[in-house]
This record gives structure tokens, sequence and C-alpha cells, in this order.
């Protein structure tokens, strides 16, 4: 029976003028989004891997030097392009993709694509996961707000009953019949994005795909439950409507103003000044006359038993190096944990609010298994800190090692520059990410089980 | 019959459940955006002081050393004079203060940063502007007056005019109205227009207690900010007008009105932004970097000859001490001024491909209303992307005069005396809100909601109507 119904919907939405327009508009969207959105990974791409070769070889081509003039001349640390990118780009435009890696300072990212846009951009950008988020819920609205409500106006309703049929059965039956074809289209979209991105994880991609089936089910469920508690299409449609605008438009910014106003982040100038002023307390590499350089010293010459910085049995200027680089990591360390503490206080007012739209749950899920989410970037910035730290270490070591006091002449061989590793960036993996998500998992299971309870609610007020 | 039909409407809409519950919402919503755009600014505001302050105590401490080196006494921070600790240490802040308007329309505001430093070692082509932030909120924009009328009050405009002419066919008096000596679309029209003024006076009311909230002061820019906001207004009138003329049915005049809202709000701007980044993409910043590396790289090669062509350039920092006169930083200014020179055709690339988007959008932009207002709207909050714009010149020509001033004191390894201190070159930026632009905007509206009302006008007779 309630394959019958789905049956019966399924071929009257095949045939309505209206779906083959909406089909139309959603499929010409979706791959014009994929399109274009392919053309820009491929290019951004190819931007970032010769950038990071071309950095690399800068790196080399310094030769024989002196292993603090490399560490100031630095190179830099790239973030990839994640193959599932693509799909949802996330906050990639707001995130900077390289981060200057240099002696002294943890630099943040940089070259945030979003300003060199013009101001249109803040409207959004015409990618598979606008279409996803946006334009389906929204034919799903279109071709099941009058899908209960229709046979009310035309009566048909009773007659429908009449052959035996419960109300749940055919409420499922219409659920289905509503659901399958933009089930179909989403799994022919995901397909065919699959073959534009070639190389995956499909572990990634397919939960991505139940995160979106998952959503529509919610926004279809929801659909039939107004359409089923109201008497009349329009009044269906505007209330839908509402509903759709509040929880993709209204909530995601009240969401973001109110997280915003909460937990602000510091300004850059502040946040850089904090940093500067914690470092001029402390040991300054480049100052011997500091107080804290002459505590160092004493310890230093205690420690070894010496009474001279000469008989020290490594190059004391670069040792003092090592000891400010380790020194302002530290700074920055407390400085960016402090950061990460603000960043951890807004995602948890992100999630809480989750609780008010199935958008955000499904917002946060992409973009987190696209890795195109903040946490990626957090992540990323971290690792190129931990990549600098290492850096300097290798290169103050090799200096205090192989110099004598005050020898700031030394070159090192060139072979040292090949000894600091190229950076690689290894996102979270499946579990990590899967687990990383379990309360937006948690909140989009509840708003799927809560869209279906409300569902049998309103079977029975038919 | 004018009369009439404004008794008639005024009876209908106030006995409108419907009608005055969304205007009491409407009242929530915009209080609850002016008080985020309140907020917005306050912090700004307070940002801006909090780092003036710091700035000036620094200022202060060096006009303090300079009176006692003046006196003739000695002082233990007496280095915090010389030319580079001055230009680099101390430096000076760059700042964009808020406008009053800007708390209706957060723009771009949230994106870039309204404090920075300048200094005189800053390299203007990796100069950041962008301010610290969660991405998340940059992706989901702001709760703010502009949203609420941009995408909003189009919703409300739609739910109370898509079957002012269908209802009355739906019900059989659209017959009974024909038969009076009446054109139906002027009586139509006239319906439009009265509701059209209601909506305006109720939204006038709300915008006003949003201003006095937001504790806007009253200002030209305010007062244009509400005919933009009653051209943006005349517009959704007038389509929906159009489509109640051509519509056979409320179901579909509902359903076509609210695609339109759909691919005018939602999907007409994306397509232009989007378009506007495959036609004149931007060239590849990351790829600018190790431009930047490189040509450092070939100057340090040839530093002397650097230093020669620059004092060639510069024949007034040209110092008489002989041979050894310029150290480390006199070469590192020479090759400073000398990459800039070479990198300026890479960084215009940049700026002219921008330039090109942002014709690209103004051009397109008039396809959509939404464009047309929020454009509109945060050009005259002095939160638009061309103000930020300007405030990048402002910097960047500001830093270059830094440099200028401070260069005859670090070739000429000279110490700044209390009377130099006065006269270093002052930040002093204010955003320009013109609203002469806006007055396009407002025009382009208006011209569109015209040409809409007479298409609907000129449908009389031709049509089966009735």
């Amino acid at each position: 029976m309630v394959f019958l119904v789905a049956a019966k919907e399924i071929k009257e939405i095949v045939r309505s003028g209206q779906f083959k327009w909406m089909l139309g508009i959603v499929v010409l969207l979706s791959m014009v989004a994929t399109y274009i959105s392919h053309v820009h990974w491929q290019e951004k791409n190819r931007q970032r891997i010769e950038a990071a070769n071309q950095a690399r070889e800068l790196w080399l081509a310094q030769g024989s030097t002196n292993p603090h003039n490399a560490a100031h001349y630095g190179t830099f640390a790239f973030k990839p392009q994640f193959p599932l990118a693509l799909i949802d780009p996330g906050v990639e435009k707001y995130t900077g993709v390289s981060i200057f890696l240099e002696a002294h300072s943890r630099n943040e990212a940089d070259h945030v694509a979003a300003a060199d846009q013009t101001g249109l951009s803040r409207f959004g950008d015409l990618t598979p996961d606008f279409v996803l988020l946006f334009i389906v819920p929204l034919m799903i609205i279109a071709l099941g707000h009058q899908s209960v409500t229709k046979e009310k106006e035309q009566g048909t309703l009773k007659i429908i009953k009449t052959q035996g049929i419960s109300n749940r059965q055919l409420i499922a039956g219409k659920w289905l019949g509503n659901y399958l074809p933009v089930a179909m289209l989403t799994t022919c979209l995901f397909v065919v994005a699959a073959l534009f991105i070639g190389e995956f994880d499909w572990k990634f991609l397919a939960t991505l795909w139940l995160v979106y089936l998952a959503y529509f089910a919610i926004v279809n469920s929801i659909t039939l439950v107004v359409s089923s508690l109201t008497n009349s299409s329009g009044i269906s449609l505007v209330t839908l409507l509402a509903i759709w605008i509040c929880s993709c438009l209204a909530v995601p910014k009240i969401a973001s103003s109110y997280t915003n106003e909460k937990h602000p982040y510091p300004t850059r100038q502040e946040f850089e000044a904090a940093i500067a002023e914690d470092k001029k307390k402390g040991l300054d590499g480049h100052d011997p006359w500091s107080e804290a350089s002459k505590k160092l010293e004493r310890e230093t010459l205690e420690a070894y038993q010496v009474n001279k910085l000469e008989d020290l049995p490594f190059n004391f200027d670069a040792f003092r190096m090592q000891k400010g680089e380790e020194h302002e990591a530290e700074i920055y360390f407390k400085h960016n944990e402090r950061l990460k503490e603000v960043h951890k206080e807004q995602t948890t007012v992100y999630q809480k609010l989750a609780v008010l739209s199935p958008f955000l749950p499904t917002r946060f899920m992409s973009m987190s298994l696209a890795h195109t989410d903040y946490s990626t970037h957090w992540h990323f910035a971290d690792e190129a800190e931990k990549h600098r730290i290492k850096m300097q270490e290798i290169l103050n070591t090799n200096f205090a090692e192989n110099s004598r006091l005050g020898e700031w002449g030394y070159k090192a061989d060139a072979s040292l520059l090949s000894e600091i590793p190229e950076f690689h960036f290894e996102a979270l993996d499946f579990n990590e990410v899967m687990s990383a998500n379990s309360s937006n998992l948690g909140i989009l299971t509840a708003w799927l089980l809560a869209s279906f309870g409300l569902l049998i609610f309103a079977s029975t007020r038919i | 019959m004018v009369n009439l039909n404004i008794r008639h409407e005024l009876k209908l809409l106030s006995r409108n459940f419907w009608f005055v519950s969304l205007s009491l919402v409407l009242v929530l919503l915009c209080l609850y955006a002016g008080h985020n755009g309140l907020k917005h600014y306050e912090r700004r505001t307070a940002d801006q002081q909090e780092a003036l302050a710091a700035q000036q105590a620094k200022e202060q401490l060096i006009k303090e050393v300079a009176l006692t080196l003046s006196k003739g006494e000695e002082h233990p921070n007496a280095y915090r004079l010389s030319p580079m600790n001055l230009a680099i240490s101390t430096g000076r802040l760059g700042t964009m203060p808020a406008t009053q308007m800007s708390k209706l329309a957060i723009g771009q505001s949230d994106l870039y940063t309204h404090q920075l430093k300048i200094a005189l070692n800053e390299d203007l082509a990796t100069l950041s502007f962008n301010e610290l932030n969660n991405p998340v909120q940059l992706l989901f924009g702001n709760f703010d007056l502009a949203f609420v009328l941009t995408y909003l009050v189009p919703l409300i405009i739609i739910a109370f005019t898509y079957n002012l002419r269908t209802r009355e066919l739906e019900s059989g008096r659209l017959k009974l109205l024909a038969s009076n000596p009446i054109k139906i679309n002027l009586w139509l029209l006239q319906r439009f227009i009265i509701r059209y003024f209601f909506l305006l006076l109720i939204l006038t009311a709300i915008l006003l207690a949003t201003v006095l909230i937001a504790r806007t002061g009253f200002s030209m820019q305010l007062l244009v900010f509400f005919l933009l906001t009653y051209a943006y207004l005349a517009f959704w009138f007038a389509i929906s007008y159009l489509a109640n003329l051509l519509g056979r049915s409320s179901a579909r005049n509902a359903v076509s009105m609210l695609s339109l809202w759909i691919l005018l709000v939602l999907v007409v701007p994306t397509v232009i932004n989007q378009a506007a980044n495959t036609v004149y993409p931007m060239p590849s910043r990351v790829k600018l970097l190790n431009e930047i590396r490189q040509t450092k790289k070939e100057l340090s090669k040839e530093q002397n000859k650097v230093l020669d062509e620059y004092l060639r350039n510069h024949p007034e920092l040209i110092s008489n001490k002989g041979e050894n006169a310029y150290g480390y930083w006199q070469g590192y200014f020479a090759s400073q001024e000398l990459t800039e020179k070479r990198l300026a055709p890479l960084i215009e690339r940049f700026d002219a491909q921008l330039a090109k988007q942002q014709r690209w959008v103004n051009a397109w932009g008039i396809l959509s209303p939404a464009v047309m207002f929020h454009d509109g709207a945060t050009r005259l909050a002095g939160t638009s992307s061309a103000h930020y714009e300007q405030f990048k010149d402002y910097v960047r020509s500001f830093s270059l005069n830094w440099r200028a001033h401070f260069m005859p004191f670090v070739f000429k390894n000279e110490m700044l005396g209390l009377q130099e201190l006065d006269n270093l070159p002052e930040f002093q930026f204010r955003s320009r809100s013109r609203t002469a632009g806006v007055f396009m905007n407002i025009s382009v509206l208006l011209v569109f909601s015209a040409l809409t009302v007479i298409w609907g006008l000129a449908l009389e007779g031709k049509r089966q109507l009735i």
C-alpha cells in the first residue's frame, strides 16, 4: 500500500511541469556549480603545488649559509587542498592558505581569498554545497507542500481513505514518493562530483552523502507535517518557506551575531600587542645584555662548571638563540591556546544553537567531512608551528655545535638545509573527524527522529 | 474612489490578524538587528580607543625622554629617539573610525581590521588588513538591519500583496468590480499604492525606533538610507503588482513571487559573484610570495649596486661622512624601495583585477534589487568594499610618507629631538560616505518599479483579465 502511494506520488511529480522546471534549474545550477568549482579547485591546487615546490627550491638555493640567517630567511607552509573541498569549500575563503615559517615569530595564515573579492562575495558562492544546503530543501518544499493539502482541497482524501489505507501508511507513502526523486538527484550529484574529484577517500564522501540525505529527510518530514496540519496549500507553502528562511538564513546569522557577542575574539592588533608585551619580559635570543640573558649565562656556566662562555663545548650565542626561540614558542603557544579557548567556547555555543535548525549540524558536519572547517585550519596552524619549532631547533643546534662564541660568520654546509624536512599536512582521519562531530551527529539524529515523531503525530490529524 | 479604496484597505489591514502579528515580528527583528549593530559598533569603537590609548602612552613616553634630553640631562631610554626605534617600535597607529551609520549595515567591517600599526620596515606588498576572526562567523554573516531589509522585508511584502487581485477573482467579486466605471488595473494600482504607503509608514516607525535604540544620529546618510529602503520596497510592490495582473490564481502568484525572491535575492547575487571570479580571476597570491622572495634575493646579491642606485635617486640623502657611512639599515631601505618598485607591476595586477571585478559587479548588480539595496546600504554605512579599499590606499600612501620622513634621519644617523617629534606625519583617515553614488541605486530601483507598473497598466484591455 505504502509503495502504491509512493509510486503514484512519483508519477504525479514526474508528470508535473513544475517538477520539470525545478529539476531543470537544480540540475543546471548543480552542474554549473560543480564545473566551476572543479575549474577553480584545479587552478588553486596547481598554484599551491607550484608555490610549495618553488618555496622549497628557494630554501635549498641558499646554499652554504649561516643557520640563523637561514632561519630568518624562512620558508612557507602551504595548506593542501582537500578533494571534497570541491563539494563544500566551507570556510576556506575566509582562512589563509599559507603560513610563513621564520625565526622568532609565529605568523598567522595569510592571503584570505575573501579579501581579494568584491563585497558581493558575502552573498555566497555558487558551489555544490550552496545547492545542497539551500536550493534542494526549497525544491522539497515546492514539491511536497501540497502533497496532503491538495487531497484535502480536492476532496480526494476521503476517497483514498475508503480504500482501506491507514493514515500512517498514506503519510509513509507520500513521504517516500516525495523523498525518492530528491534522494536520486542527490545521489546523481554526488556521483558526478565523485567523477570530477577522481581521488578521494570514499568513507568521507559516503558519510557526506548520508548526512545530506538525512538533512533532506528532515526537511521532507517537516514539509509533510506542515502539509498534513494545514488546510490550504497556500498556507502550507508560506509556513514552510518561513521555516526555511528561519532555519537556513536567520538562525545561522543570529547564531553568528550572538556567539560573537558572547565570546568575542581579541582584535589582531590587541593579540599582537599582548604577544609583544610578553616577549619583552622574557629572553630575546638577539639581546645578550638583557636580564634574562644574563641569568641564562650564569645558569649555563654553572651547569657546565666553567668560568667563561668561551670554555663551553658549544657556541653560547646559538644556544641562547635556541633558548630564546623556546621561550617565544611558549608565549605563542599560550596566546594561541587562549584564542583556541575562545574558539572552543564559540563552537559550543554554535553546537547548542544547532538545536534550533537542522541546517547548522548539517553545515558543520559537511565542512568537517570535507576538511574545510575551522578546526582543520587550527590543526594546520598548529602543525605548521610544530614544524617551525623543529626547524629552528635543527638550525640552532647545528650553529651551536659547529661554531665558537661570537663566530657569526660561520656558514653551515648546504646539506643542512635539506635536513629540514618538507612540510606535510595530514588532516584528521575518518574516526577522528566523526568523534569531533559526535555532538553534531547527535543533534542531526535527534532532528531526524523528532521530525519522524512529528510526522507520526501529524498522520493522526489528517 | 481613492478615498473609498483607502478606507477599505485600512479596514482590511487593521483587521488582518496576520498583518498585525507579522508587523510585530518585524518590529522585533528590526530591534534585535539594531541591537546587534549597536554591539558591533561599540566593540569596534572600544577596541580602537584601547589601541589608541596604548599608542598615546607609548608616544608620551618618548616625549618625556626627549624632554629630559632637551634639558641636557641623560636618560636610560635615549635610544628610543633613534630614527629606527621610533619609526619601527613606536610607529604610528593607522585607524579607521566607525561611522554612526555602520550600526545599520555591518557589511565588510567584520572582515578587515580597523587599527593597524604602521612601521618603517613593513613590506607594503604583504601588509595584511585582515581581522582576527572566527571564519564561521564570516561565512554565516551578521544579523543586522541590512539583512532584515534585504531578505525578510520583501517576503512580508509578498505575503501581503500576492493575492490582491486573484482573491477578488477567486471569490467572483472581480466581475462586480469590473462592472463599475473604473479600470481594473488602476484600481489594483491604487490598492498597491495604499498598501505601499501603509507599510512605508509602519516601517518608517520601526526604523526610527531602531535608529533611536542604536543611537544613530540623524544625518544626510540616514535620510538617504530611508529613501533607499523606500525605493527597494517600491520595487517589490511593483513586481507583485505585475504578478497579480499576470497570474491566474493566488497559489500560482505565491509560488512565482517566491521563486522570483529566491532568484533575485539568493541566486543572482551568487551567480554574478561567481562569474566575476571566473571572468576576472585573481592572480595567485601564493605565487606572489615566492616572487617577492626571489626579487629580494636578487637584490641582496648586488647590495652595493642597490645602495648606489638608491642614492642616485635620492641625492638629498647622501652623507658626507665618507665611505663607511652606510650600515645594514641604509642598505635595507635602499633595497626595500627597489623591491617595491620591481614588484609594483605584480601588485598592480591584483588591484587592477579587483577593480575589474568591481566594475563587473556594479554593471550586473542591477539585475538584482537585493544587490542594489545592499550595496547602497553598505556604502552609506561606510562598510562597503570601496571604503576598505580607500583605507588600504591611505595606509599604503601614509606608510610611504612615514618612510620618506625618516629617511634623512636614517641616512644621516641623527637622533630625533623634541621639535622633530611634533613634526611627525599624522594619520588622519575618515571614511567618506558619499550619498551621490547611492542615488544611482535608488534611481535604478525606481526606474525598474516605474517600468513594471507601466507595463502592468498597459496590460489593461490587452488580456482577459477578469
